[in-house]
């Protein structure tokens, strides 16, 4: 199949299940709100290092907040749930906490929740509080520019990890653009989000290498600069390879979010676009591109 | 289905209700609803005896008294699910125990008002009387749970011995609101009566404005109105108004009461000289 002359593969994406939650965060400006919420993102592109991947969801008003002020959407990932429960606890501690007036709710109606206010509020020192409204309890822990408010529980869902679109381009500005655009439009479907540095990344990995202890390393196939050394994937116009990897709250909207970024990838330089399996025999979710592009037309 | 049940005896006597829950009412089948006993003047009658009882299809279920409903008592005792409505002016003790449910008063209620609540939502159009929401004599613990909201004003000790749940009165207060509140959170948008907060140990009051407070607050500066803001905009979906100032302007915080644990706040918008 090809889409604007760049060739699809006839291949699929494998996805697995992964442990997820959706934070709010409010603050007086969108800027503060936007400034915790890139915080509370940082080093969580890859489950393999990071055991978290995270990136910003949508912007919100005022009228889509517990607090009525701004706010920010974050979705967080992880292998399990009890992964995730920590990760919470550290990057709402540890990053949001201390963004300036800056405010953390539960964005997700989940039947599994991991306790983290109610072990963030120890912090307080015997100052902090709680409210009770509507069957939701809120800590109010004291800090120097007045309270920080957050919810006592935060649901852990079950999302879809691991979709991904490997692109193929000419030229490594040409693949680029096409990859930044894709993201662009990845970020436009609501509950995804792509986990690498803008959304791309450079360095597609395979599971193993030849080093003990190293879980993962370079994927070799995709790497211009060993063509001549390994089985290379990369016919000879390839010059450079940007993968996405997009994660979502659930296989419709990682789907449709391939679908939107396979589109807006096809332009002028890009050759190939691809995606990542393994065989099928490990990720429950297939997610094909033909298929995608026929399920979501543009 | 909606049941609508007219009080109309020739009589000045009071007709204890406690112990009609709305879910029981509306699950017996005709004819058996007027067997009920209801008590007058403390002695068991049929409630056919003395009600009148329509029964309609409705969108929802409920139970509707009106008629001299300002005789009856404890309406809405110990309901737990349902509706109930009082349509006109509702006795003592209405929503006394109540855990569950909606329980709406078109006019005033009298003393006593949702006492020893621990869940549901009590919402009166009018004012109330003494001790709403408060606890029952002898206890220590007031409402543990629920929301009271009071479209007007409300009577000494309202709220007193609060333990935990939400009171919005829209206008003014009596004397000692939220005394010896241990926790729980109240809102009164018009004037704080005298003692408000007396013995408060933990718990939040919050108030349009007040005179000096007891010598057992201490103030601690503007409020932040974070939290604050978390129920407004809750009130603002409920469709419930208040003053607008409350969007813009932090309330002046006062911790209390420190003789007794001193955990409580008190919060005002307008300090009255």
């Amino acid at each position: 199949m090809r889409v604007q002359d760049v060739l699809i593969d006839d291949t699929f994406a494998e996805a697995f299940p992964m442990a997820v939650s959706r934070l709010v965060i409010t603050a007086d400006s969108p800027r503060l709100a936007f400034q915790a919420a890139q915080a509370a993102t940082g080093l969580a592109f890859s489950i393999i290092g990071c055991a978290c991947e995270a990136g910003l969801g949508a912007a919100l008003s005022s009228d889509q907040t517990p607090d009525g002020r701004p706010g920010q959407a974050v979705l967080l990932f992880s292998y399990s749930a009890e992964k995730l429960e920590e990760h919470l606890f550290l990057r709402i501690g540890q990053a949001i906490l201390p963004s300036a007036t800056s405010a953390c709710f539960n964005g997700l109606q989940a039947e599994k929740t991991a306790k983290v206010g109610s072990r963030l509020r120890y912090f307080g020192n015997g100052f902090q509080s709680s409210k009770l409204l509507d069957g939701r309890r809120y800590w109010r822990i004291p800090v120097a520019d007045g309270e920080f408010v957050l919810d006592e529980m935060y649901g852990l869902g079950q999302g879809v990890g691991g979709g991904n679109l490997i692109l193929l381009g000419s030229d490594r500005a040409a693949a680029l653009e096409a990859a930044e655009a894709a993201v662009a439009a990845v970020c436009g479907i609501p509950g995804v989000i792509a986990p690498f540095p803008g959304g791309v990344c450079r360095s597609p990995s395979k599971p193993g290498s030849r080093y003990k202890n190293v879980r993962a390393s370079t994927n070799d196939a995709f790497c211009p600069t060993l063509r001549s050394r390994t089985a290379t994937q990369l016919s000879p116009e390839v010059k450079a390879v940007y993968e996405l990897v997009i994660d979502g709250l659930s296989e419709e909207a990682v789907g449709q979010a391939m679908a939107a970024g396979i589109r807006a990838a096809c332009r002028p330089g890009m050759l190939r676009i691809t995606a990542g399996n393994y065989g099928g025999k490990l990720g429950p979710y297939h997610l094909h591109l033909h298929k995608l592009l026929e399920t979501y037309p543009g | 289905m909606r049941i609508e049940l007219e009080l109309a005896s020739p009589s000045d006597l009071q007709v204890d209700m406690g112990m009609l829950s709305p879910s029981k009412v509306l699950s017996l089948p005709p004819g058996e609803i007027e067997k009920l006993t209801v008590l007058v003047a403390g002695r068991p009658y049929p409630l056919g005896e003395h009600f009148k009882l329509t029964r309609s299809e409705a969108g929802v279920d409920e139970l509707v008294l009106f008629g001299q409903t300002r005789r009856i008592v404890s309406a809405g005792r110990g309901m737990d699910a349902g509706r109930l409505v009082i349509n006109g002016e509702a006795g003592p003790f209405t929503g006394l125990e109540m855990k569950g449910g909606e329980l709406e008063v078109s006019g005033n209620a009298g003393d006593c008002l949702g006492v020893a609540m621990c869940g549901g939502l009590l919402r009166v159009r009018g004012s109330a009387g003494d001790w709403c929401g408060a606890s029952l004599p002898g206890q220590a613990r007031g409402m543990t749970g629920g929301t009271i909201f009071v479209d007007g004003n409300v009577g000494l000790e309202a709220g007193a011995g609060m333990r935990r749940g939400l009171m919005v009165v829209g206008g003014n207060s009596g004397e000692s609101m939220g005394a010896g509140m241990l926790a729980g959170t109240i809102f009164c948008l018009g004037r704080l009566g005298p003692g408000a907060g007396l013995e408060l140990k933990r718990g939040s009051l919050v108030a349009g404005s007040s005179l000096m407070l007891l010598p057992g607050f201490r103030p601690a500066g503007e409020a932040d109105p974070e939290w604050l803001h978390i129920y407004l905009t809750s009130f603002r979906r409920l469709g419930l108004t208040y003053p607008h100032v409350w969007d813009r302007q932090p309330p002046q915080r006062f911790t209390g009461d420190h003789l007794v644990l001193g955990k409580g706040e008190v919060l005002v918008y307008d300090i009255l000289e």
